[in-house]
């Protein structure tokens, strides 16, 4: 008896506790986009008023609306669109053709590409951005070069070759994906007489979709917020997420004599919480179906 | 002379597959080959003097002296690489058990465990790229709390403005400040890289059957047995793939010390040869620091595999 009561006690402090941990640390993780998201909401009257800390006393859509005036849909959002949807699809597709062929086929060099694909995941892209820069500002051979500075074509290229951001690691995951896929099915399929390329986009795509589903999701998102890549290969364009850190877009008028950098940081962060909307709405809707298809993964044997 | 001609056939089926391994692999074996021209012309930058003008650069022969004057002469550079690759021996580990932990605990039943999974993810998405980027620049935070002594004039303090600063104000004793404000983050920055390791333990833990459990449980195994017995050795694989993870995203960050130490080196010195012979030796070292951080986890899990059996 005492000893059933000395568990449930237990088990009431664990659940105490965990309350505790799970509360805090969805705090830490929400804080800084509750102050950017309830700064934004505050009236330009509000920033003069010192006893105004973190919640707005008069709620206004000002910021917001400066914010959203800002960020060129039109131009930078339809940008930015083309560029994540066909850089996604090509990176998805590319990477699911790279980790098939890494995992299925037995060829000389294998291990070193493999070998590869994990060393260039860890370099920074840092390392080598300047060269790599070159070459899409001097594109081709000789004197034949062009300037590819202000098209989407160096993401596009870098996508094709496996070099987009991040995508080692979709590559990586997609190898283990397929090394955990029961080989049965395709030898099944061989045997039926189906050629390899038949095998491979009647029975493994199929069997991949899940899979593929998250690597074009996760694509889609790094490349909708990268700011590192976009800056380097768009000078006189600019893509959305862009926007919010350009301190001279993002400027507000003086409306309030002397507080200018204030309203500032205010619309950029808004404008940041904007761009990123969508995507939240995103994970939100496929966190669910991310978890199973990370389970899918093969990841776990 | 049939056995010859199956031999012969059996080959070329071989030599078939590996055909098409080269076809499926094909873009990324050009984006190798890209990649490695890449890191070649950053070494042949890094042993030349490089200017940079506006029509390309031009290169001049100087050999490996800025390998040796990073080493000899630059204090900062050494410093740099050591506290961020030691960091990087801290974090990683730390992470690793971290979400392991987050994820046993999400795994329970709760009230609100899909909320509470969602916001865990939520970094995944929103932690790099254009949120950091913003935050670089000023720290809505700092000036929310310090704006009316920034706008009028004491512009110096603007980027530094933080809760350091409100504990200071208040007087606290300056260790313990210290002390405080380094969990603080540290705890953050913690939470925000392990939303990907997270996910990935949580799809391997649903994937152990309830089974085993049960029947670890009615042989009378610990809470500890269970995790170094069960848990740990079932999600060997998961393991290495956040490991190999972890390290990509912490050493990946550009808001480094040393990184913003070499980009000023590069753009605002102009020494271009400097800056790529600087991270020409970072690569190296990091080459170095991933092996030995896979060997030792996978020392590890051969040595719980080997007690399981």
């Amino acid at each position: 008896m005492t000893r059933r009561k000395k568990i449930k006690f237990g088990q009431m402090l664990w659940s105490v506790f965990r309350f505790v941990l799970i509360f805090g640390l969805c705090y830490i993780i929400l804080k800084p986009f509750i102050i950017k998201i309830l700064a934004a909401f505050m009236s330009p009257n509000d920033l003069l008023d010192s006893a105004v800390k973190w919640i707005p006393k008069h709620w206004s859509l000002y910021y917001w609306k400066h914010a959203f005036e800002r960020l060129s849909l039109s131009t930078a959002g339809v940008l930015s669109l083309c560029l994540s949807l066909i850089a996604a699809l090509i990176q998805m597709m590319v990477s699911t053709m790279v980790g098939y062929g890494l995992a299925r086929f037995k060829f000389r060099g294998r291990n070193l590409l493999f070998a590869l694909v994990i060393f260039i995941m860890i370099v920074p892209s840092q390392v080598y951005s300047i060269s790599q820069y070159l070459n899409f500002r001097y594109f081709g051979v000789g004197d034949a070069s062009i300037s590819l500075i202000n098209t989407e074509w160096p993401i596009y290229i870098l996508s094709f070759c496996g070099l987009g951001t991040k995508q080692c690691v979709y590559i990586y995951l997609m190898r283990e994906f397929f090394q955990g896929l029961p080989i049965d099915l395709e030898n099944a399929a061989t045997v039926d007489g189906a050629s390899v390329m038949g095998t491979f986009f009647r029975i493994v795509l199929p069997n991949a979709v899940t899979m593929m589903v998250t690597v074009f999701l996760f694509a889609f998102c790094w490349q909708w917020t990268d700011t590192y890549f976009s800056s380097m290969y768009f000078t006189n364009r600019m893509t959305l997420a862009q926007i919010p850190s350009n301190e001279s877009i993002m400027r507000i008028g003086t409306t309030i004599a002397g507080f200018d950098k204030t309203g500032t940081t205010i619309a950029q962060n808004a404008a940041a919480i904007l761009v990123i909307l969508p995507l939240v709405g995103l994970a939100v809707i496929c966190q669910k179906f991310l978890v199973q298809s990370i389970s899918q993964s093969g990841l776990a044997n | 002379m049939i056995a010859t001609r199956k031999k012969n056939r059996r080959v070329s089926l071989e030599q078939r597959r590996a055909r098409y391994g080269y076809l499926f692999t094909l873009p990324f074996i050009l984006g190798a080959v890209f990649f490695i021209r890449n890191m070649v012309q950053t070494f042949i930058f890094s042993i030349n003097e490089t200017v940079m003008n506006s029509s390309g650069y031009t290169l001049e022969w100087s050999g490996f002296q800025y390998y040796v004057k990073a080493f000899t002469q630059d204090t900062k550079f050494v410093q740099y690489v050591v506290s961020s690759l030691g960091e990087l021996l801290v974090q990683v580990p730390v992470i690793i058990i971290f979400s392991l932990f987050m994820a046993m605990v999400l795994n329970q039943e709760f009230k609100g465990r899909v909320v509470a999974r969602a916001i865990f993810f939520l970094p995944v998405i929103l932690s790099t790229g254009i949120i950091a980027t913003v935050d670089q620049g000023s720290n809505l935070e700092g000036i929310m709390l310090f704006r009316s002594a920034l706008e009028t004039g004491e512009e110096a303090a603007a980027g530094m403005v933080d809760f350091q600063q409100l504990l200071m104000s208040m007087n606290f004793n300056e260790t313990l400040i210290d002390i405080v404000v380094s969990a603080a983050n540290g705890i953050s920055d913690i939470v925000n890289s392990s939303g990907i390791q997270i996910f990935i333990f949580l799809a391997a833990f649903q994937q152990i059957s309830p089974a085993v459990y049960e029947a670890a449980q009615v042989e009378g195994c610990s809470k500890w047995e269970l995790f170094w017995k069960i848990i740990i050795p079932m999600n060997a694989k998961q393991i290495i793939v956040a490991a190999v993870y972890t390290v990509v995203d912490v050493f990946t960050k550009n808001d480094s010390e040393l990184f913003n130490y070499i980009h000023t080196m590069a753009y605002e010195g102009n020494q271009y040869s400097y800056a790529m012979a600087m991270y020409i030796i970072y690569a190296i070292g990091l080459g170095l620091m991933l092996g030995i951080v896979l060997a030792v986890v996978y020392g590890l899990i051969r040595k719980s595999d080997g007690e399981r059996r």
